[in-house]
């Protein structure tokens, strides 16, 4: 919508009876006058941003001309025309057209006509109006095209996004089963060696008393063997917690959706959780008894559940304290809200981003692959719903998710 | 009696470690790279157990256990798989399968019971035949 412009006129004329008449004749029409009494105020007024749009300037005053401030407002660092008619009692021909090229929008010369001047003025506001309509047009184009312009981005981000989590899935689903095989034998071999090992020993501690010089490497082996099998098992273990990372990041987009309650989501995570949680974490529940369906493969939002209870089980546990896991729903314009949130360290700004990548970590190598939250938000995204974190400002933690609330029309259509 | 384990994988590596792992714990054991290996080697001799895998070029292990099913009704199937999906696990329950376990078998230890539960079954019916044969005997 272009805007209204407003009745204000400014008014500069030295001579006070010609600025009497000239402010009557106005103010009976109906506007509001902005007197300057010489050029230098005229100016002055005129170059503040919400100066009047229509300024009737005489041509002969103190300080800066009628003529000069016309000729200054064309240098005037502003997409705002203001407006100008140079009342004059010139009445020479060339002086009128010196005026005009100087950048006047019109002139009147005195004596004038009271109704002459008024339908002039109703020129320079039609002209005004004009101008105003094609800037008010023109800036919501610009908006239009920088509108669609992000949509296009946006959508852009979105597919190369779902395009890489696809490939990822895919890649991860592959990388899983090729390092399980190898992973098999390694782990199985290391146990048939941890069997044989009390043999070994054995034999190794009767060589020891047989052959006293050999002493210093039998001793070495019935030292460092036993770690080095403990190291593999270690190993082992770290590399099958990253399999199963990725063969449940491959996994999120076979999804099974069936109208379930959000309530039986929650406690059944908090039953897989219960391990985890039971030291020196309080869970704190609210949800509404009577939460309407979701449309949601139970099994998935449970993992992301899981996923953000582990989360804020950890961040707690770093602080080293007694700390509270606060889970709670709410109905927002015809989708559900789950809060998790902690009172662990939060998280600091420069996390913030990469935080749903995948293997973004910052725990210890045995403890976090960094698979968590990315695939969090591909469930949740594979829900049409949206996950995002910010900090509490109580301090720690608030993972939001937003789903869909099931819709009985939904339901008919199945 | 000697118990006979037959380990069929195609991932050569496994089936060695397998076979280490069981023989260590006194059992004789052979091993096949394929389903069709598995069954030539079970047309000439008698197998009490068979672990396989499931995923293999060729014959599927799943398809195996079908085979055994029918033609060697004592032997006892184990299968171990590191696709694991519902589906797989159904397929070897539907077809006979004693139990499936997971690759990567971080722990032997659901292996070997499997095979011990095995081979109690085995000894049960071993027993009842012994009865039978005594109570035969005792008509004479
Ligand atoms: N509740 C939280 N409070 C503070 N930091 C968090 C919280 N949740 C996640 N983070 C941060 O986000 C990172 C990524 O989390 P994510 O769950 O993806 O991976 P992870 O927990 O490190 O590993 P994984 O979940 O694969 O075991 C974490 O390493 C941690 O720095
Ligand atoms: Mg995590």
């Amino acid at each position: 919508m272009s805007k209204i412009i407003d009745r204000r006129i400014l008014i500069a004329e030295d001579d006070l009876t010609s600025r009497l008449i000239l402010s009557q004749t106005l103010s009976k029409a109906n506007f509001q006058i902005v007197v300057a009494n010489d050029g230098d105020e005229a100016w002055h007024i005129i170059k503040q941003a919400d100066s009047p749009r229509l300024a009737i300037l005489d041509w002969m005053m103190p300080g800066f001309t009628g003529l000069e401030i016309i000729k200054k407002l064309q240098y005037l660092d502003s997409n705002k025309h203001v407006y100008t008619i140079l009342l004059t009692s010139k009445t020479e021909r060339q002086d009128l057209i010196r005026g005009l090229k100087a950048g006047a929008d019109d002139y009147l010369v005195k004596p004038y006509d009271a109704d002459e001047l008024l339908a002039r003025i109703e020129v320079g506001r039609r002209i005004i109006q004009l101008e105003e309509d094609q800037v008010s047009f023109q800036n919501e184009l610009k908006k239009y095209a920088t509108d669609m312009e992000e949509l296009a981005t946006d959508r852009a981000k979105q597919l190369v996004h779902a395009d890489r989590m696809a490939t990822l899935g895919l890649l991860s689903a592959g990388m899983a089963h090729e390092i399980n095989n190898p992973l098999t034998f390694i782990s199985g071999n290391r146990q048939v060696l941890s069997d044989c090992w009390p043999t070994i020993k054995n034999s190794l501690e009767q060589d020891l008393k047989m052959a006293p010089a050999n002493s210093a490497q039998i001793g070495f082996c019935l030292e460092e063997i036993p770690k080095i099998i403990n190291g593999v098992g270690t190993g082992v273990s770290r590399v099958k917690k990253i399999v199963d990372g990725l063969k449940s990041f491959a996994r999120q987009n076979e999804t099974i959706r069936k109208p379930s309650s959000i309530h039986d989501c929650i406690n059944q995570a908090l039953i897989l959780c219960k391990n985890r949680l039971k030291y020196n974490v309080e869970v704190i529940t609210d949800i509404p008894e009577d939460m309407p369906d979701i449309n949601v493969d139970k099994q998935q939002i449970e993992q992301v559940l899981v996923n953000l209870l582990y989360n804020a089980a950890d961040a707690i546990e770093e602080q080293q304290k007694q700390g509270s896991i606060e889970i709670s729903t709410r109905l927002k314009s015809g989708k559900i809200e789950i809060i998790v949130e902690d009172n662990g360290g939060g998280l600091p700004e420069k996390i913030l981003a990469g935080l749903f990548n995948p293997f973004f970590t910052t725990k210890a190598m045995d403890k976090g692959t960094g698979l968590g939250l990315s695939i969090c938000q591909g469930i949740i995204e594979e829900h049409d719903g949206t996950i995002r974190a910010e900090n509490r400002s109580s301090g720690g933690a608030r993972f939001i998710v937003e789903l869909p609330l099931f819709t009985t029309t939904e339901g008919a259509t199945k | 009696m000697s118990v006979h384990i037959l380990i069929v994988d195609d991932e050569n590596e496994i089936c060695e470690m397998l076979s280490r792992h069981f023989r260590f714990l006194g059992y004789e054991v052979d091993q096949a790279e394929s389903a069709e290996q598995a069954l030539e080697i079970m047309s000439e001799k008698r197998m009490e157990v068979v672990i396989s895998d499931i995923m293999m070029p060729g014959m599927l292990g799943t398809d195996l256990v079908s085979a055994i099913r029918t033609e060697y009704p004592m032997t006892h199937v184990i299968m171990i798989t590191g696709y694991v999906t519902l589906e797989n696990a159904l397929t070897c329950m539907r077809r006979g399968a004693d139990t499936c376990v997971f690759k990567p078998l971080e722990d032997l230890t659901e292996l070997d019971e499997a095979v011990e539960r095995a081979l109690d079954d085995l000894r049960r019916w071993k027993d009842k035949f012994l009865e039978l044969q005594g109570m035969k005997g005792g008509k004479k």
